[in-house]
């Protein structure tokens, strides 16, 4: 308990305190509201405080609006490979939303865009169809990948929902509509709003999407205006980011507040003990016309702009026609074997990755195992600390870490790996302590007490019967951390060094300084080693976890 | 109140039939009983009748409407019936408290508000739950749940109740209370009850009949003292009751010659039309007659159980070990000889 404990204390509970801290603490040393003054006397920074609701906002709205349907479509209709689609549906959560923003770039970007273009020739018009670089290019790209949200926690709400609970209402007189609205849909509504809470998070903390389409058009958020901070540099610089950090967790813990607020009644379980025959809309002629609708959206969503990244990736030049003269595999050779900043950052990514998933894997499998299996005391605040950093945005968890460890308190980290793996660990420590914690909660304590029974000491016990059958939730918390580290840019583009950049870190400088076709090939590379990860995972865990 | 006709039903689910040549009338006001093992398609009889399946051919009346048919291409949807359905996890909806629970029926049917307000107090002390009305289902126990699931069903007036094992997730105690107040509840309303069961106790003790069903197939549709007393087949005897199973061979129009292993004997019994030759001859517990030297058949005791009102033997009869029950007066002891004769025998085919 103390060593888990005060590790927590120290990259946790210290760093983000201290966020707070610098907000109402002037130059000298005095307690002031300063943070309100730097963000309502600023324009922009105001600016970007209502841009991030405004935002997140409209980007709820329409992924509600796309997953309920979808979610509907593939657990109660009989629409053809409805099974198939639901793993696709899934698609856009495992890809990096820096990387989806990349491949909006090359579809809509004003002027080279593929639509854009083909549009504007086909016309012989000088405007573009849609501006990507704009306010609702961002709520587009956010609502494209971070739908799956509420299609994952609605389908499995469907999926769940005891059946006779409709079936009661069709026999008590009321037809297939009225049922849907008496019945169906005040049930399904806490995961509606739960996963509308997941997104207006991720949309809030997101930083690839604002980053690389937002500041293009001049729009800026909240997490790209402490970027902007960051590196303005000094003191002022690191007080202002403070500031936008407050406004930051306070964004999403008045969300979580409000979701728990209008929980507070709904305390009910509308999972059925039984198998059960789900109650399947015959959709009739509607069939084929829903089943090419799913089609055209994944083609719309998910094909065109991956393969549109791969595209880029093995052409010449970024602008040059598609021809097979064109084609080649320079960008990988130089990325991957030429230039030294990419292999280095590669390196980086991979040293940072294997370390910080193993390390997190052990110390959060013990925590795991005090909060499921002990009664001590303050196991609830080590379960809170160790799932903190993962619910607060990563952009304040970096400012957290660059307050606390950059030499003002004996410690000095930055610009180095250390601060970079330190961060890693505690942003990602939530799914270990998640996935390990579920798989303990599935083996029941009797099987230990038999050991104990049979003679086997704590560690003994702990060695030959907890390890091997929490096994999955512990292959699972490894690759549930290093696959997502892998490609971290949030964190990482506030904490690198000269020295210590990350793939993430690589593909959005390629990005940003107009590099696409590098960019393109990176960001393939990643692409692949993620599908490879989870089919990987999915595998070893035998379907437990992963998609 | 309405009669339930069911006419030559046969469900398919892809390759599977689950139900095949199912044809019942059942009798306005009468309580009938679905019984039989899990998986032999009594639920799913139960759910073409509430409109939830569909049959693949048959049809299907109840009072003088014909709800479905194949045949002519009908079929009325559930909230079209009347009927009302008792689910076996209650299926009482958790957003909604006691009252808009049962109310809901009513509302659906645009009731006024005094009118639903009275009705629904009525239903509430009908099932002995008065002052409960604000509840939410997570504030009851399993068993109040049910009578709130009883009186949703119960409260439009429906020609049919359908109950589906409504009783199997209720505590052995609690379960044997409900069976009475269902029973008292058909008796105060007079409605016609299709009752879904495994439990063949739960199944006696209500029942006007009891259809029994094995694979699909009906077995027998009879009274349930006729069901226990003249089982049509061998699945009937050993799945209502316990019974003795003896191969034997059909030797003359009133005999049959019981082998044992070591020797043979004749016992006389009915034979019924249709079977010779190699036959199973079946005997109840409580039909053996035990004495120490009055019978026909040799046996020893290999076992005795006491159960207080009465002593269940194991007796070896050569190879053949027969299930004997009798009453605690006079006790053989295990490794004791005795005789043993039949009281009342059944002749199935093989």
């Amino acid at each position: 308990m103390g060593v888990p404990a005060l590790l927590l204390i120290l990259v946790v509970a210290f760093p983000i305190s201290l966020i707070f801290v610098q907000g109402i603490l002037s130059e000298e040393g005095t307690l002031t509201l300063g943070f309100l003054q730097r963000i309502f006397e600023v324009r922009s920074n105001y600016m970007s405080l209502m841009n991030t609701l405004t935002i997140s906002l409209l980007t709820v709205f329409f992924t509600v609006l796309i997953g309920c349907p979808l979610a509907w479509l593939v657990t109660r209709t009989d629409m053809p490979l409805k099974g198939f689609f639901k793993t696709l549906f899934i698609i856009p959560y495992m890809i990096p939303p820096f990387i989806g923003a990349i491949a909006w770039g090359f579809l809509l970007s004003p002027r080279t865009g593929f639509i854009n273009k083909w549009f504007m020739g086909l016309f012989d018009s000088t405007i573009p169809l849609f501006n990507l670089y704009s306010y609702w290019g961002v709520v587009l790209v956010m609502s494209l990948y971070f739908y799956p949200y509420v299609f994952i926690t609605v389908a499995g709400a469907l999926e769940r929902m005891d059946p006779s609970l409709e079936e009661a209402a069709r026999s008590s007189g009321s037809g297939r509509f009225r049922v849907a609205r008496d019945i169906t849909l005040p049930l399904v509504a806490p995961s509606i709003t739960a996963g509308a809470l997941l997104v207006f998070i991720a949309a809030c903390s997101n930083f690839g999407i604002p980053a690389l389409i937002g500041t293009e058009g001049r729009i800026y958020v909240l997490t790209t205006r402490i970027f902007y901070y960051i590196y303005s540099g000094g003191f002022e610089g690191l007080q202002m980011a403070s500031s936008l950090s407050i406004f930051l967790v306070i964004t999403s813990a008045l969300a979580l507040l409000a979701n728990r607020w209008y929980l507070r009644k709904k305390q009910f379980t509308i999972i059925a003990g039984k198998s059960m025959r789900p109650n399947l809309v015959l959709l009739g002629k509607y069939r084929i016309p829903f089943f090419i609708g799913c089609c055209l959206f994944i083609i719309a969503t998910m094909v065109a702009p991956l393969l549109c990244i791969v595209l880029i990736s093995l052409l010449k030049a970024y602008g040059v026609a598609i021809e097979w003269k064109n084609f080649t595999l320079a960008n990988y050779k130089f990325i991957l074997f030429e230039y030294e900043l990419t292999r280095a950052s590669i390196w980086n990514s991979i040293k940072l990755s294997l370390t910080a998933a193993t390390v997190l894997t052990v110390v959060g499998s013990l925590i795991a195992y005090i909060i499921v299996r002990t009664k001590l005391t303050g196991r609830r605040i080590l379960e809170f600390l160790s799932t903190l950093p993962y619910s607060i945005p990563g952009t304040v968890l970096a400012i957290g870490m660059i307050l606390a460890f950059s030499g003002k308190f004996g410690i000095n980290l930055y610009n180095t790996i250390w601060i970079l793996l330190i961060a890693y660990t505690a942003r990602y420590m939530a799914f270990a302590v998640k996935s390990v914690g579920a798989s303990l909660e599935q083996v029941h304590m009797s099987l230990e007490e038999a050991a104990r029974i049979s003679g086997a000491g704590w560690t003994k016990t702990f060695r030959d019967i907890v390890v091997p059958l929490v096994r999955p939730g512990l292959i699972a918390a490894w690759f549930l951390g290093f696959m997502p580290m892998l490609r971290e840019l949030t964190v990482s583009v506030l904490l690198f060094g000269p020295e210590t950049r990350t793939i993430g870190v690589a593909v959005y400088e390629f990005q940003d300084a107009g590099y696409y076709d590098s960019a393109a090939a990176l960001a393939t590379c990643v692409l692949i080693v993620i599908f490879a990860g989870n089919f990987l995972m999915k595998r070893i865990t035998g379907g437990a976890f992963g998609f | 109140m309405a009669t339930v006709r069911l006419i030559g039903i046969r469900k398919e689910f892809g390759d599977v039939v689950a139900v095949d040549q199912f044809t019942v009338d059942i009798a306005d006001g009468e309580f009938v009983s679905f019984l039989g093992p899990s998986g032999c398609g009594k639920t799913t009889t139960l759910r073409m009748i509430a409109g939830f399946d569909m049959p693949t051919s048959g049809d299907i009346v109840i009072g003088d409407a014909l709800m479905s048919s194949v045949e002519r291409n009908i079929f009325a949807a559930p909230e079209e019936r009347n009927i009302g359905m008792v689910f076996q996890n209650y299926a009482v909806w958790p957003h909604m408290t006691v009252f808009d629970n049962i109310a809901y029926p009513l509302k659906i049917k645009k009731e006024k508000r005094n009118i639903r307000q009275n009705k629904v107090e009525q239903s509430l002390s009908l099932v002995g739950l008065e002052g409960f009305g604000e509840r939410y289902p997570h504030q009851l126990s399993g068993g109040q749940q049910q009578r709130v699931a009883l009186a949703r069903a119960l409260i439009m007036n429906p020609e049919v109740m359908l109950l589906d094992e409504p009783l199997s997730n209720l505590d052995a105690k609690l379960r044997e209370e409900m069976r009475f107040e269902i029973k008292d509840l058909q008796k105060k309303t007079g409605v016609t009850i299709i009752y879904v069961t495994h439990d063949q106790a739960e199944a006696m003790v209500m029942s006007d009949r009891i259809v029994v069903m094995n694979a699909g197939y009906i077995q027998q549709v009879d009274s349930p003292k006729e069901i226990y007393e003249n089982p049509a087949n061998k699945f009937v005897a050993n799945f209502i009751g316990l019974t003795n199973f003896v191969e034997c061979e059909v030797i003359s129009e009133d005999t049959v010659l019981l082998r044992d292993g070591t020797g043979s004997h004749e016992v006389k019994t009915t034979i019924p039309p249709g079977i010779g030759g190699k036959a199973i001859l079946s005997v109840r517990p409580e039909h053996i007659e035990i004495a120490a030297e009055d019978g026909d058949i040799k046996g020893v005791v290999t076992r005795t159980v006491y159960l207080g009102n009465m002593i269940d033997y194991r007796i070896a009869v050569g190879t053949v070990e027969l299930r004997v029950e009798k009453d605690a007066e006079e006790v053989f002891p295990e490794g004791s000889e005795v005789r043993l004769r039949f009281k009342k025998t059944f002749l199935f085919s093989m």
